[in-house]
C-alpha cells in the first residue's frame, strides 16, 4: 500500500513540474509538418521577387524580398550548408536578423556573443527546449562560418518590431508549420492567463519569412509595469538588469541588449536558465538574476522589456 | 603670446595628471640591471633538497623547482617558456602560480579568464604600465601552448600569501632588482599616505622564488573598514557591490576571477588601468561604472580590504 502511495505522490509531483517547466505558450512544438504549395506564386508589396510556399521554405535557400535592404550576405547565411544538413540562418532568423518568435532576433547582438552561442550550441551547454533546431546547424558548421553569420548579423540594427498589447484576453491562436503561431480564422478571445501570446502583424507575412513586418506582442494587463519594478531595481529579488546589459538595456561588451526582443524568446532564455537547460560560460552571472523569479515575474520583465523597444 | 599660455596651460595639466595616473607605489619601474648574478653560491631554502646559485634563480628559460612535490608536473612552457621571447610562466609567477607583486598571482583564475588575458595582452587591449612583458610573452606563445599554461595554474588553489597590517607609518622601502620591492636597507619609517606597501616577510626567500613565502601588505589605517563599506554595499551608489559579478565570497563566478587575497598592488593597478583606459577588453565594460566614481582612496581601501579577505 505504501508503495502505492508514493508512486502516486511522485506522479503527482511529476507532472505539475514538467508543465510548469516548459509552458507550451514559450515553447511551441512543431506540429507534423505540411508538404508546401509548389505552384501559387506569392508576392509582397515593394518587393519585385515572386516564390512559391515551397521556395520561401526551403531550408538552404529561403526568400531574399528586399535585398537592397541588407549588406551582401555570406554564403552560409542564404544558403547554410547543405552537405551538413544546416540550414540557411536567414531561414528562420530572416535576411534582417529580425527572427520570429519561435526562432530568435539575432541582428544587433554583439558578435562576439552570437559566436560564442553557436559554440554552446554545439558542445550542449544550450539545451533549451528549442535550441534542438540549432544543434545540427552549429554542429554542422566551422568557427569560419559561426564568425561570418556572426559579423553579418552583428552589424545590422534591431528593427523596430513589436507592437505591444495588454489586455485580459487575447485572440485563440494555432501552432502552424514551422511552430509559427496565428490567430484562429473565427477563434474569438480567451484569457490570456500568466502568457505572451506573440501573433504576426500579417500572417501572410510571416509565412512568407518577411523581413519587414513584425508582430504584436499579447501581454498580461499589468505585466508591463510589474516588469519595469523588477527590471529597474530588482524589485527586492533580483538584481537590476542595467549592471550588466547597460544603462538602457541595449548590452554592454559582450552582454547582449534585451529591449524590443520576442518576449517569448526572453522569457525562455530566463526559464532556461532558471531550470538548468541554458548553463553556458556566463550563465553563472544570471543564477542569482533568476533564482527567485517566478512564472508571473519572468513574463513581467519580458513585457516590460518588448515594450521599451517600441 | 597666447600660443605660449596655452602651451603653460597644456604643459601644467599634463604632467600632475600623469603623476595622479600611475602612483609609484603601484606601478613599481625597475632599476637599470646592475652586475650579473652570482653563480658560484649555492642556495638553500628550508625543507627543499635543491640548491641553485642566483644565476639560476634568475634563469628566464630555468627557473627553480624548490618544492617539486607541492605542484603538478609542470608543462615545458611553464618550467621553461620559450627561447629567445617567451620567458618561464614561473620565472615571474611562480611554480605555484602565487606570483609577486610587481607580475601576478594566477593559481585558482577560471582557465577561460586567462586565456582572455593572453588574448588581450596580445591583442593590445591590456597595455598598462606593467603589460609590456606580458605582452612580448603571448605574443611569442602558441593557442596550445597557452591553453596548458591556463589549466595548470587555474587547477591550483591561490595559497595563503598575505599578512595585512593596518598602519600609519609603512616600512622605507625601494625597487630592486625586478622591479620587486625591498624593505630600505637602513630600516626606518615613513608616512604611508595614500598607499599600499608590500614587501617580502623573508628577503632571501623571496629573492630566490620561493613560492613557499610570504609578503606582508602595509595598508593605511582604516582602508580596510572603508574598502568593507564600498565592495559589500556599493557605498551609496557610487560603485556597483563586488559580489554580483564576482561571486557572493567574491571567489569568482564563471569566467569573473576571484579578487580575494591576491596582491592589492594588482589590485590597484587593474582598477586603475581600467579607469584610465589603458586595459580595455571585450568584458571591461561592465567594470567602467564601477570604477567611474572611485578615488585614489577608494581603490586603495577596495584593495586592502580585497586582500584581508585572505583566498
Amino acid at each position: 500500500m505504501r508503495i502505492f502511495f508514493s508512486i502516486g505522490l511522485l506522479s503527482l509531483l511529476a507532472l505539475p513540474a514538467q508543465a510548469a517547466e516548459l509552458p507550451g505558450w514559450a515553447y511551441p512544438v512543431n506540429p507534423a509538418p505540411k508538404p508546401p504549395d509548389a505552384v501559387k506564386p506569392i508576392q509582397l508589396p515593394g518587393s519585385t521577387k515572386s516564390y512559391t510556399q515551397a521556395q520561401i521554405d526551403d531550408g538552404f535557400n529561403p526568400p531574399d524580398w528586399y535585398p537592397q535592404d541588407h549588406s551582401a550576405m555570406p554564403d552560409v547565411v542564404a544558403h547554410g550548408r547543405k552537405e551538413a544538413n544546416a540550414r540557411a540562418c536567414a531561414l528562420c532568423h530572416l535576411t534582417s536578423g529580425g527572427g520570429h518568435p519561435e526562432s530568435a532576433g539575432i541582428s544587433g547582438l554583439p558578435a562576439a556573443y552570437i559566436v560564442r552561442q553557436m559554440n554552446e550550441f554545439k558542445s550542449g551547454a544550450r539545451k533549451g527546449g528549442r535550441a534542438v533546431a540549432m544543434l545540427p546547424i552549429a554542429k554542422g558548421l566551422n568557427e569560419e562560418d559561426f564568425k561570418a553569420a556572426a559579423e553579418y548579423f552583428s552589424s545590422m540594427k534591431y528593427p523596430v518590431w513589436y507592437k505591444v498589447v495588454e489586455g485580459d484576453t487575447v485572440p485563440k491562436s494555432y501552432l502552424g508549420n514551422g511552430a509559427m503561431r496565428f490567430p484562429e480564422e473565427h477563434g474569438g478571445a480567451e484569457p490570456i492567463g500568466n502568457r505572451i501570446i506573440e501573433l504576426p502583424q500579417s500572417d501572410l507575412s510571416a509565412e512568407s519569412r518577411d523581413p519587414r513586418t513584425g508582430f504584436i506582442a499579447h501581454v498580461p494587463t499589468g505585466s508591463i509595469k510589474k516588469g519595469e519594478e523588477i527590471v529597474t531595481t530588482g524589485g527586492g529579488k533580483s538584481i537590476r538588469c542595467a549592471i550588466c546589459h547597460g544603462a538602457e538595456l541595449k548590452g554592454l561588451g559582450e552582454v547582449p541588449p534585451l529591449v524590443g526582443r520576442s518576449p517569448m524568446y526572453i522569457y525562455r532564455q530566463l526559464n532556461d536558465i532558471k531550470i538548468g537547460a541554458r548553463a553556458g560560460a556566463w550563465t553563472p552571472l544570471m543564477k542569482a538574476v533568476v533564482d527567485k523569479l517566478d512564472d508571473a515575474d519572468m513574463v513581467s520583465i519580458a513585457a516590460y522589456l518588448v515594450s521599451k523597444g517600441q | 603670446m597666447k600660443a605660449l599660455i596655452y602651451m603653460a596651460v597644456l604643459g601644467s595639466l599634463a604632467a600632475p595628471a600623469m603623476a595622479a595616473e600611475l602612483p609609484g607605489w603601484a606601478y613599481p619601474v625597475a632599476p637599470p640591471p646592475g652586475s650579473p648574478p652570482d653563480n658560484t653560491v649555492q642556495k638553500s631554502l628550508p625543507g627543499s633538497t635543491k640548491t641553485y646559485t642566483a644565476a639560476q634563480i634568475n634563469d628566464r628559460f630555468g627557473p627553480p623547482d624548490w618544492y617539486p612535490g607541492d605542484h603538478p608536473s609542470m608543462p615545458d612552457v611553464v618550467a621553461h617558456g620559450k627561447r629567445p621571447s617567451a620567458l618561464a610562466c614561473a620565472l615571474c609567477h611562480l611554480t605555484n602560480g602565487a606570483g609577486h607583486p610587481e607580475s601576478a598571482g594566477v593559481a585558482g583564475l577560471p582557465v577561460g579568464y586567462i586565456l582572455r588575458q593572453m588574448a588581450e595582452f596580445k591583442s593590445g587591449a591590456r597595455k598598462g604600465m606593467r603589460a609590456p612583458i606580458m605582452v612580448q610573452i603571448a605574443s611569442a606563445l602558441t593557442d596550445d601552448e597557452i591553453k596548458t599554461a591556463a589549466e595548470y595554474f587555474s587547477s591550483m588553489k591561490f595559497p595563503q600569501f598575505y599578512k595585512v597590517v593596518e598602519t600609519d607609518m609603512a616600512p622605507k622601502s625601494f625597487v630592486g632588482a625586478g622591479a620587486m620591492r625591498f624593505a630600505a636597507k637602513e630600516g626606518g619609517t615613513e608616512a604611508i599616505g595614500n598607499r599600499i606597501i608590500e614587501i617580502p616577510a623573508d628577503e632571501e626567500r623571496t629573492e630566490a622564488r620561493d613560492p613557499r613565502a610570504n609578503h606582508v601588505a602595509y595598508v593605511p589605517t582604516g582602508s580596510v573598514k572603508k574598502g568593507e563599506a564600498i565592495v559589500t554595499t556599493g557605498a551609496s551608489g557610487k560603485t556597483i557591490q563586488c559580489a554580483i559579478c564576482h561571486g557572493a565570497e567574491l571567489k569568482g563566478l564563471g569566467e569573473v576571477p576571484p579578487i580575494i587575497g591576491r596582491s592589492p598592488e594588482y589590485i590597484y593597478r587593474q582598477l586603475n588601468d581600467i579607469k584610465i583606459g589603458t586595459r580595455n577588453g571585450a568584458w571591461t565594460p561592465l567594470m567602467k561604472a564601477v570604477v567611474a566614481n572611485l578615488t585614489d582612496e577608494d581603490m586603495v581601501a577596495v584593495a586592502a580590504y580585497l586582500v584581508s579577505k585572505g583566498p
